[in-house]
């Protein structure tokens, strides 16, 4: 079965004041993501952003397309994510893929790939999401 | 420590925790990982549940794992049935994997959560693997 392609979309470009937000949202306090001294001192070049700020533009991609596509509001199943390599303050991504649809018994099943590519060409995460719709 | 120290805590359940879907909570959550076309409003996030972590930091502190030293390798969520906005959840955390790669230099943690509803049926699953760095310290 061919895949649908799910068109890329440029994220928010990585600041500060977005991984302090995403930090109270989320619960997430790990100094790697606020304080730069922290970070250094772990071995890494500065702040990095959370990877699961990344899972969840990698779901709002997945979610919207299902939207755009059914003309329906998905429930979901599962989500899965890879996180290979770091995002950095000032980095963008750009999130994309394909998707399978299967329906049976009047509920259709969303299947979709789906990456995170950087500015560098590197893929900072992937996504394997289902959602459903009926 | 290395991951066959770790092999020790396998098994090893967090305490339960219990925590509300709150939407001014998932509001604030939805607005902080708004993307370009903004904040998706209604039902509950895909990645919502990483907010119940708790249990998950739980036992990194028992097993003496310092937060900085964690780096996130993969996340998984298994929705048994759709969340509701508002709902209750009882949740626990445990190890139930422990890999040593590159020579006892990494090692790779699998904790899997639980989250339960009022009416006590499994609900949703969590399954995290983080990478810790320098095992042998």
């Amino acid at each position: 079965m061919s895949g649908l392609e799910v068109s890329a979309e440029v994220y928010p470009v990585v600041t500060r004041q977005m991984l302090h937000n995403y930090a109270n949202a989320s619960g997430d306090q790990n100094p790697i993501h606020l304080d730069d001294a922290v970070a250094k001192q772990f071995g890494l070049p500065g702040i990095i952003a959370h990877g699961m700020l990344t899972a969840a533009w990698i779901a709002d991609r997945a979610q919207r397309w299902v939207k755009e596509r059914s003309g329906k509001e998905a429930a979901w199943v599962s989500v899965q994510n890879r996180f290979r390599t770091m995002t950095l303050l000032g980095d963008t991504v750009s999130i994309g893929g394909t998707a399978q649809e299967t329906s049976e018994g009047g509920v259709t099943r969303w299947q979709l790939e789906l990456a995170a590519k950087n500015g560098r060409g590197e893929v900072t995460t992937t996504g394997s999401l289902i959602l459903e719709t009926q | 420590m290395t991951a066959s120290t770790w092999q020790s805590h396998v098994g090893v359940a967090s305490s339960r925790r219990t925590e509300a879907l709150e939407l001014d909570q998932i509001t604030t959550f939805a607005t902080a990982v708004s993307g370009p076309n903004g904040a998706l409003r209604g039902g509950v996030p895909a990645t919502y549940l990483t907010k119940m972590r708790s249990a998950e930091f739980e036992l990194f502190s028992k097993m003496g794992i310092p937060l900085p030293s964690i780096l996130h390798a993969e996340q998984e969520y298994q929705y048994l049935r759709p969340l509701r906005v508002g709902e209750v959840l009882t949740f626990e955390a445990r190890l139930i994997k422990a890999l040593e790669k590159s020579g006892g230099k990494l090692s790779f943690l699998t904790f899997q959560t639980d989250f339960m509803d009022t009416g006590g049926a499994k609900c949703a699953v969590s399954v995290t693997t983080v990478v810790v760095r320098g095992g042998g310290a």
